[in-house]
């Protein structure tokens, strides 16, 4: 438990950052307090843009070239931070302020061994002699519990797994022995199952005396480690307080909107933001006698470039009724775009095959899809790579509606405008481009893209997950409104489980290249029969963590 | 294989504290190009001699009233032979540049795109074996094999920038087909040929041609070096590298001669760059540059 | 064989098939080429029964395949043909001149390369107005062309201020030499050197490094400098270019002996085989030396280290 009465270790008050640009100064942090307490936890929530990194890196003087940062006050164990020379910080940052970025694979420096890694910052700080430095470090990385400190402080970082890479990233930061750990967004990135044992040695710090200022975006990550939470918003604290009581008895109402925007187990059925329902009422569900998609034996495998073959799909079986959506869970690497790019006819197997109400889609020649083309559509995840950066919105769901030669047509521009105004696109963004709009409206465009052709099956690969949680949650229920109002099925290839369960009817599990486990979503979530479903869904809370 | 994308690599935008102030850089390069286009276009407006005025009493006097720049052995005037040789430097850097960058595009994209393996192979390999060639011993090869004069030194030049036009294509091109929406148009029915031609080829393009505008500078220097160790256009054809050539024995008398035509290459390929480069700051804005 | 056996047994496969590739390209451009080139080499005013004579020597008059196959075999052999100029057998020509030419490109590389890495160090992130000088100084280096920057030296430090010999061997009639092949390479490799330190300093893992209160310059020399040097490897290919091409140039300007300065006058004379073995020899050192680039990359950074593994 934290101890509230001695001297807060870290007061800052007044907090405001601006970065200077070709428009003038742009505030990033608007007027921040924060305290942090000896062995305490505070964490900072909030989504992209709302300003919590500069927060972090302005506690050590690392904002960024171009910054101004100013406070009313900001001392960290009785020393002043405000007006300190580069040498000063020099002499903070580690040893008495350290900090943990997010995906150690970028964070670590690729081309220096793991062990001089976590050195540095005891060579810099000189608080152990020369010669000692390799034991300390392997002592360090004993600390983060990694298995076989001599042989990994020996490798690169991408030699190492992911969560063994994150320890040792958090080796580093901890091996000047500093007072306060800021830990910006310390899981992402990462397994669910590794993602708890960062968290749990996070805790053994905390327990240990250290205190830890969270940054993320993750409530979940929040509720299990801190002990209090700000949420951020738009450069400002929008609210603080004990982590229980912010959690389950909100006050303001962006605080609402975001809890509101998880999809908690509980959440399944119901809508998850606050937006209008666009759509009318919903069509009863097909009564059909066969499965739209039917997959047989499916198998993809690739030549390796050292000659050995690579099996990416083995004997994939599943099938997928009309109206239903699908969703297919499973580690990066496992076979998910693989099963992906076959249904969608992009790749041939090299056995089985796929059907597509009956009649054989794959294998086949392009001549003999051509006609049924249109049946399968993709939305594929957000970056700008999603769209010729060439075209405008209008032409982008144009060429959706096959009328590339006849854009200018008052039909197609009707018909436009018609699915435009379906998934949410307002008529004035028809002639912007892809990179003028923000991430929600791009994949709005691109389902838009994916409508249009009136599909009866849309492939969705991680659709939600370069987005923010609050406009997740509009998409999310974006996707439920057209499911219930088209009928058109969906195959939904997601890593996030809590996504998975709240969009899905049914879930496929891969793994190396199999399909482990299929069946129905509730069921698969909470009677889990294959060791690696397991694996995968450990940490997914069945029971919702709070009543919200 | 270590890639090296063009026959000199080229130089590239600076991160931003370039844009504010480069602003009356660019407007003087483009003064200078403007200058150069009138010197290739109506040589006669700009100099009052002509170039093969010969004139041996007033051989090597120095820069004057009557001659801006001086004259050279025969009293030529140094001033007008430097602006009708723009005529020959620009015409092979262009040349060059075009009999380049059009195969190269093509080629790049079909051994991208054209579905063929075997085709994409023997593209990359003639790149390749081109490559191979370093710098301008190709170029010196082919003049020296077809002889003299200007044409000539211009497919002599292609051949060497036709290598990295291929390899930036083909690069490009495979970025653009792995692309979503290159996916997407598949599956909405797109054939591949209506796929090349609205989607790869128009996104392939832009830094095509930014490579094309900076290699300008390259081949125009390519073709004074060619001129200068006398794979040019005959004598009395003016031509900068000639010039430079015939000048070097006389540099302790005449330092003019030298000077001023170097003087004159190096800032018309100062400008191209610049220029080059302003020009990939606003194609760099949009298109497959990620953020 | 292992994932990097293969590689390599890859790679070298390649490089003999481009110097096969080479070599045959040579040969067609010669034997290809509009006009005679034995009238090109006896003159016009040459008798049709010397022309006849010669071309029989020389062997032109058999098929070109066989010609092909007599070129390829004598190549293997190392026989580069014989000048028609000089009467000497290419490949002994070159050998003898080309020690002359690498110090020269020795030379004119390390004193690129230390001033680049100096300048980058120096300019790389700080303060915009450096910067903006050493873009200036990378523009003007790599705008001019050799032979003028070798004509202004000379000019300058030669004739006017009588420092270094206008030609002529040893160490002080290196210098102008070494310096105008310099000036070349530095323009490339500083701007490349400071655009990849520059990148490398934005990294995530240098927050981390400063995160650790490590200080500026030691971020940039023990972080960032590693990074930045490895797309200026990549450059060596066409560094090697540069260098041989440079060389024909700097070597007539300067007098000086070398590969170069034989390429020049094989040139001016039409001398076929020389110009022919010449291009051929630097083709070959220059794949080498990408072959030895691409090896030491792969060795040198350990990312790549494991390809063929996990």
């Amino acid at each position: 438990m934290p101890a509230a009465d001695r001297e807060p270790l870290l007061v800052v008050e007044g907090l405001r950052v601006s970065y200077a640009s070709r428009h003038g100064r742009v505030p990033a942090v608007r007027g921040v307090d924060l305290t942090v307490g000896r062995g305490e936890c505070l964490a900072v929530v909030g989504e992209s843009g709302s300003g919590k990194s500069t927060v972090g890196r302005a506690l050590i003087g690392l904002a960024g070239p171009g910054a101004s940062v100013e406070a009313e006050r900001a001392e960290f164990a009785g020393d002043r931070l405000l007006g300190r020379s580069e040498r000063d910080w020099r002499a903070l940052r580690g040893a008495g302020i350290g900090l943990v970025s997010q995906d150690a694979l970028v964070s670590l420096d690729p081309l220096r061994r793991v062990g001089s890694e976590v050195g540095e910052a005891v060579r810099a700080h000189r608080s152990v002699p020369r010669r000692e430095v390799g034991d300390r470090v392997r002592a360090l990385l004993g600390d983060v519990r990694i298995p076989d400190p001599a042989t990994s402080a020996r490798q690169y970082p991408h030699e190492l797994s992911g969560g063994l890479r994150q320890r040792a990233l958090l080796a580093s930061a901890l091996a000047a022995e500093p007072a306060l750990l800021i830990a910006d967004e310390p899981t992402t990135a990462l397994d669910v199952a590794v993602q708890g044992e960062i968290l749990e040695l996070l805790a053994q710090l905390r327990a240990g005396g250290t205190s830890i200022l969270l940054i993320s975006h993750d409530l979940s990550v929040v509720a299990r480690t801190a002990d209090r939470v700000a949420v951020m918003h738009a450069g400002v604290f929008v609210e603080t307080g004990p982590t229980e009581e912010v959690l389950t008895a909100p006050r303001h109402a962006y605080t609402r909107r975001l809890l509101s925007a998880v999809p908690t187990p509980a959440a399944k059925g119901s809508r998850l933001s606050e937006e209008p329902v666009l759509t009318a009422a919903a069509r009863p569900a097909p009564v059909g006698s066969e499965p739209l998609l039917q997959v047989i034996g499916l198998t993809k495998t690739y030549r390796r470039p050292d000659g050995g073959r690579r099996i990416a799909i083995e004997d994939a079986e599943f099938e997928l009724a009309a109206g239903q959506v699908l969703g297919v869970l499973g580690r990066s690497g496992s076979g998910k775009s693989t099963i992906a790019n076959l249904v969608l006819g992009l790749i041939e197997p090299d056995r089985g095959q796929v059907t597509l109400s009956g009649r054989t889609w794959s294998p086949s020649t392009d001549a003999a899809r051509r006609a049924e083309r249109h049946r399968v559509q993709l939305v594929p995840q957000d970056p700008l790579n999603s769209f010729d950066p060439r075209y405008t919105v209008a032409e982008i769901v144009a060429e959706g509606l096959g009328a590339h030669g006849r854009r200018g047509t008052r039909r197609v521009r009707d018909r436009v405008v018609e699915l435009l105004g379906r998934v949410g696109i307002d008529v004035d963004l028809l002639q912007r481009r892809p990179r003028e709009l923000s991430g929600g409206q791009r994949q709005r465009v691109a389902i838009a893209r994916a409508l249009a052709p009136e599909p009866d099956l849309i492939v969705c690969d991680e659709p939600v997950s370069a987005l923010d949680m609050s406009v997740q949650a509009q998409i999310l229920d974006l996707f439920a409104e057209l499911r219930a109002e088209l009928g058109t099925s969906l195959l939904f290839i997601s890593h996030d489980l809590r996504v998975v369960y709240h969009v899905c009817d049914r879930v496929l599990v891969v793994d190396s290249g199999r399909i482990v486990e299929q069946g129905d979503v509730q069921e698969v979530f909470r009677r889990p029969q294959h060791d690696s479903t397991r694996a995968l869904l450990a940490g997914f809370e069945h029971e919702p963590a709070d009543a919200s | 294989m270590t890639d090296n994308t063009a026959a000199a690599p080229r130089l590239e935008s600076t991160t931003s504290g370039w844009s504010t102030r480069i602003r009356p850089g660019i407007a003087l390069a483009w003064l200078v190009l403007a200058l150069i286009a009138v010197a290739v276009l109506w040589p006669a407006l700009l100099a009052s001699h002509t170039s093969d005025e010969v004139d041996v009493v007033h051989a090597f006097s120095p820069p004057s009233a009557d001659h801006l720049l001086g004259t050279d052995r025969l009293g030529r005037d140094v001033y007008a032979r430097i602006v009708y040789g723009a005529r020959i430097s620009v015409t092979v850097g262009v040349g060059a540049m075009l009999l380049g960058l059009i195969p190269g595009a093509v080629l790049g994209v079909l051994a991208a795109a054209g579905g063929s393996r075997i085709v994409s192979r023997a593209v990359m390999l003639v790149a390749d074996i081109l490559i191979a060639f370093p710098g301008i011993l190709l170029a010196l090869l082919i003049a020296a094999v077809l002889g003299a004069g200007t044409v000539n030194m211009m497919l002599a030049i292609a051949f060497s920038t036709l290598p990295g036009f291929i390899r930036l294509a083909r690069a490009q091109a495979l970025v653009v087909r792995e692309s979503d929406y290159v996916r997407i148009a598949t599956t909405l029915g797109t054939r591949r040929a209506a796929v090349l031609v609205r989607h790869v080829f128009p996104n392939v393009l832009p830094p095509l041609l930014v490579m094309a505008t900076v290699s300008i500078g390259t081949t125009i220097i390519a073709g004074s070096a060619l001129g200068f160790l006398g794979l040019g256009p005959q004598a009395p054809t003016p031509e900068w590298g000639a010039m430079l050539a015939e000048s070097r024995d006389f540099l302790d008398v005449a330092w003019w001669t030298a000077v001023f035509p170097g003087l004159a290459l190096t800032l018309t390929v100062i400008a191209i760059s610049v220029v080059g480069r302003d020009a990939r700051h606003r194609i760099e804005g949009s298109p497959h540059a990620g953020r | 064989m292992t994932g990097k056996a293969r590689w390599l047994a890859a790679r070298l496969g390649n490089a003999v098939v481009v110097v096969f590739g080479v070599a045959t390209a040579s040969f067609l451009a010669v034997h290809l080429a509009p006009g005679d080139p034995v009238r090109t080499l006896l003159g016009p005013q040459a008798l049709t029964g010397t022309v006849e004579q010669v071309r029989h020597e020389l062997g032109y008059d058999q098929p070109l395949l066989t010609q092909y196959l007599r070129f390829l075999g004598s190549l293997l052999h190392g026989d580069l043909g014989t000048s028609y100029q000089l009467q000497e057998p290419v490949s002994r020509l070159i050998l003898s001149q080309i020690g002359s030419t690498a110090q020269l490109a020795v030379a004119g590389f390390v004193l690129a390369m230390a001033v680049a890495v100096g300048l980058a160090i120096a300019t790389s992130g700080r303060r915009p107005f450096w910067r903006r000088v050493s873009s200036l100084f990378e523009l003007i280096a790599t705008a001019s062309p050799t032979f003028w920057t070798g004509i202004v030296l000379l000019t300058i430090f030669s004739f006017h201020l009588n420092l270094f010999p206008a030609a002529g061997a040893g160490l002080r009639g290196l210098v102008l030499p070494a310096v105008t092949l310099a000036l070349s390479l530095v323009g490339v490799f500083t701007q490349m050197l400071r655009q990849g330190m520059e990148q490398a300093l934005d990294q995530p893992f240098t927050l981390s490094a400063r995160a650790r209160g490590v200080g500026e310059t030691s971020v940039r020399a023990t972080h960032a400098l590693r990074h930045a040097l490895i797309p200026v490897v990549t450059l060596s290919g066409w560094v090697v270019g540069n260098l041989l091409g440079g060389a024909v140039v700097v070597e007539t300007l300067f007098t000086r002996q070398g590969i170069g300065q034989i390429m020049a006058a094989a040139i001016a004379s039409r001398d076929l085989p020389v110009v022919t073995g010449v291009t051929i020899v630097s083709a070959v050192i220059f794949i080498v030396v990408n072959l030895v680039v691409d090896v030491v990359y792969h060795l040198v950074d350990p990312r790549l280290r494991t390809e063929g593994r996990a």
